[in-house]
């Protein structure tokens, strides 16, 4: 930015000169208002710029869906219920401690003591119960979620028991997850929810200095419960383009970003003062196969289909490498993760068992594809590979793009095409979220929900099969057995062709390289974690 | 009298009926399109039943004339509904960042006129010149918005960095909103380095906005000057004695300007669609950002509240080219 300033000193010295003593004077002060604005965007330690890839348009941390990533700012003011550590292990946070009732359909929840809103007033279980009352009534994003929680008592300044419908092994992970933040009662009361939005007092460790389109500056909360964090003001800027993110980093303006195409990435990774770290994260790219088709109704078909598929070859030569291979829903760290299950690259087996289906490369099966473009990265080339893949063993893919709000309605009312690449999150690392509700029949997320409201027919006839070997999942009661049987689960599902884990996604950060900073695996971007 | 009251009540008719038009076919187009916006408002862990609560709730169990009516209802007091995404207030969001995307739009309005005009009538009376000039304006015209932008940004932000990628203003500086307009109200409060901070941040988004509209004024400026150069009237101011400059700025480009106001009109609506990318692009936080994440999240309401302010502008900014054209050329009527 010193540029602007050493050209506008030169453009309006020299009009200066011209314009005599009282023009130069008007000039030279313009100039020096110029200088300081230069240098006040210049980069100071104690801020730290993140050109941010994600629109913030509210602050109100209930009210709508989002992605694992973009919740960030949030997860700056306000503190969750529990912590959520790297390898993806709910820790204590707000709730200091947690017991499970008798036939585990309660809950005791232990608040910790001494932490302090931004407004200095102090967090208590009713600050607690309140914020789960306020979770779980419609219209907030995850109310559905919260249902499960039929009674919250406040049993004292620090206590809290929730009441369950059923066990849901799913609430412990989910009070680290997504819209699990702690409000205060009485701010909240006081603004209603529309006002906190633009102007939220939390426990995290900053605070909102302003909020305006476009611009979220916050500055740190000297009394945060886990001691203050090391750069005092962040400003998360909202560059939605990738290619101005990377000249965003690049020109100085910004410290920090993520989500840069591959090419910039390895570009700015070299460019001197900045550095590049690549992270996998919870994300793990799948295709999804309905079976209310008659081709994909076929085992052979769907298996073959995931033979042919040489996944490593994606990952080197799509993605550059920015990508981990992966076997089932389940990445590594996850609950579930079965480290010795693999699925192979056999296009020879591929072909037998299309040959046995009735199909050759000359008279291939024909199916269409759906896939998205810019929605992850490289997710069109990924598919258009694979296509490309399947055409050599002769299944004759016709790829059609799609966006997401399609790739909903498509799952939810049964007109999905053959196949559906689709990126699955979960950065519970819990099998409920990843295998089970991408799996189970009775998910409104799965394929199957589709094929029940349109009471198409299962080709595969495994529906049924698939419930009995997933419920376990969502239902059993001893945690070991649940997650053996997720392991089981998992490699079943994949076995029986019903889905094609491809790769775990990897997130792409670039920083200035004083900036001391481990990205974390769910994709998170924490400030409080940062210094230079 | 140009524009007689008949005249205006008859407009106005239209202009209710263009407004009916215009937000129905967006109210059904977008409702029509594949693409279930509860789906992606809903979280893992839903039950189908709550998925059909929020339906109700947002009344998307309704046949789409009932939907369009409360709609309508809800207008006339003033309500434009809560956003089914960020759940805030439809309104206010817009008027939030409508001043941004006005901005925006009236800069690369002033230059592309400022520039477009000027150039227009140079390559009219200097072919040397004119050659160069319809070169260069067809380049201006083959590239897209989104592409200037990115031209732009590379070249000035990321090589030569003499000017912000993204954003409004430099961080740190605060102007108090009168208008929402920064460079006005940075004005009017008497701010002058956030006044050089807007314009430093507004110069290459409004620029890369602005190219192709300029290409279009000077090369329908520049054949529209050469025909009335010719005519009789100017031959007869020559010989009265006037300057060339006169004759030219004055008499000539009076006459001359009428499809270039018409092209303006046209165009402003034209800036305002493109700006949604340009937005995206330098990071800039107007109603076209809003637009593109509302379009991808299905976000009804708030699709609808937008696309509603866009009408009314197109409908009242097309009236005042009318009446624009009366005082331009007097022997215009409207009746």
């Amino acid at each position: 930015m010193l540029g602007v300033g050493a050209a506008s000193a030169v453009i309006f010295g020299t009009a200066g000169y011209l314009l005599g003593s009282r023009g130069r004077e008007i000039i030279e002060r313009t100039v020096t208002q110029i200088l300081t604005v230069t240098q006040a965007t210049e980069a100071k330690p104690s801020r730290l710029v993140i050109a941010w890839p994600f629109e913030i348009v509210t602050l109100n941390p209930y009210r709508y869906s989002r992605n694992i990533p973009s919740e960030s700012p949030m997860a700056a003011i306000f503190d969750r219920f529990l912590s959520q550590d790297r390898d993806l292990i709910q820790r204590p946070g707000v709730i200091e401690s947690w017991e499970w009732g008798p036939e585990k359909t309660s809950l005791d929840l232990r608040v910790r003591q001494g932490i302090k809103f931004h407004d200095g007033t102090t967090l208590t279980a009713e600050d607690v119960a309140f914020s789960f009352q306020t979770m779980k009534t419609p219209p907030n994003a995850y109310a559905g979620v919260w249902r499960v929680i039929s009674d919250i008592e406040v049993k004292g300044p620090y206590l809290v028991r929730l009441t369950l419908s059923r066990y849901d092994p799913s609430i412990i992970p989910w009070m680290a997850f997504l819209d699990a933040f702690v409000v205060p009662k009485h701010v909240w009361e006081r603004l209603g929810p529309d006002e906190f939005g633009k102007k939220p007092v939390g426990s995290g460790p900053y605070k909102v200095k302003s909020f305006k389109p476009g611009l979220l500056e916050l500055e740190r909360f000297d009394d945060y419960w886990r001691g203050p964090a090391p750069i005092k003001e962040v400003v998360f800027k909202e560059v939605l383009d990738p290619r101005s993110r990377a000249v965003e980093v690049e020109a100085g303006t910004s410290d920090y970003t993520l989500e840069v195409d591959i090419d910039d990435f390895e570009r700015l990774s070299k460019t001197p003062g900045l550095k590049g770290v690549a992270q996998p994260v919870t994300d793990v790219a799948i295709l999804m196969i309905p079976t209310y088709y008659p081709e994909t109704g076929n085992i052979n078909v769907r298996l073959a289909m995931h033979y042919a598929i040489d996944k490593e070859a994606i990952v080197k030569r799509i993605l550059k490498g920015y990508g981990r291979v992966v076997h089932t829903t389940e990445a590594p760290g996850y609950r579930a993760y079965v480290p010795d299950f693999s699925f192979p690259y056999d296009p020879k087996k591929a072909s037998e068992l299309l040959a046995a289906a009735g199909y050759s490369k000359t008279n291939p099966v024909r199916i269409t594809a759906a896939t998205f473009k810019g929605n992850f990265p490289r997710d069109y080339e990924v598919m258009q590979a694979i296509v490309a893949m399947w055409r050599e063993v002769g299944i004759e893919a016709e790829l059609e793009v799609i966006t997401l709000a399609q790739h909903f309605e498509m799952r939810n009312t049964g007109k999905m095409k053959h196949v559906h690449f689709y990126v699955w999150s979960n950065a519970t690392g819990d099998p409920i979220n990843s295998l089970g509700h991408s799996q189970w029949p009775d998910s409104p997320f799965s394929t199957w929900r589709g094929l029940r409201e349109a009471k198409l027919t299962d080709y595969s006839g495994l529906m049924e099969e698939a419930r009995q070997v997933i419920n376990p999942v969502f239902f059993e009661k001893d945690e070991e057995k649940r997650i053996a049987a997720a392991k089981y689960a998992a490699k079943w599902v994949v076995e029986k062709g019903l889905v094609i884990p491809l790769y775990q996604a990897v997130q792409l950060h670039v920083m200035k390289s004083d900036i001391k900073y481990d990205p974390w695996p769910q994709g998170w971007v924490l400030p409080y974690y940062m210094s230079r | 009298m140009p524009i007689t009251s008949y005249y205006l009540f008859k407009r106005f008719m239209q202009s209710v009926i263009a407004f009916l038009g215009a937000t129905f076919i967006s109210f059904v187009i977008f409702r029509v399109l594949p693409g279930d916006p509860v789906s992606l408002m809903v979280g893992p862990g839903v039950t189908e039943q709550y998925i059909a609560e929020l339906r109700a709730y947002y009344r998307l169990d309704q046949p789409l004339i009932s939907q369009y009516i409360y709609w309508l209802t809800d207008l006339f007091t003033l309500n434009l509904g809560k956003s089914f995404r960020y759940g805030a207030d439809v309104a206010t969001l817009i008027l939030e960042r409508l001043p941004a995307t006005l901005e925006l739009v009236f800069a690369s309005l002033i230059i592309a006129s400022l520039l477009g005009i000027f150039t227009g009538v140079v390559a009219a009376v200097k072919r040397r010149i004119d050659t160069f000039l319809q070169t260069v304006s067809l380049a201006g015209l083959a590239i897209p918005h989104f592409l200037w932008a990115l031209i732009l940004v590379v070249l000035f932000a990321a090589i030569l960095r003499i000017a912000p990628a993204s954003g409004r203003l430099d961080l740190g500086l605060v102007i108090p909103r009168i208008t929402g307009f920064y460079l006005i109200d940075s004005i009017i409060t008497g701010n002058a380095e956030a006044f050089f901070s807007a314009l430093k941040h507004i110069i290459l988004p409004a620029f890369s906005l602005a190219i192709g509209m300029m290409t279009l004024i000077q090369r329908t400026l520049r054949s529209r000057m050469i025909d009335v150069l010719n005519e009789d009237y100017i031959l007869t101011e020559r010989m009265k004695g006037h300057s060339e400059t006169y004759i030219l700025f004055v008499r000539a480009l009076k006459n001359a300007l009428m499809p270039v106001i018409t092209i303006i009109g046209i165009q402003f609506v034209f800036l305002l669609g493109g700006s949604t990318v340009v937005e995206k692009i330098f990071g800039w936080p107007g109603i076209g950002n809003l637009l593109f994440t509302a379009v991808q999240y299905r976000d009804y309401t708030l699709i609808q509240g937008i696309i509603m302010v866009y009408a009314i502008i197109a409908i009242v900014v097309n009236f005042l080219i009318d009446i624009l054209y009366t005082y331009i050329n007097p022997r215009v009527e409207f009746k």
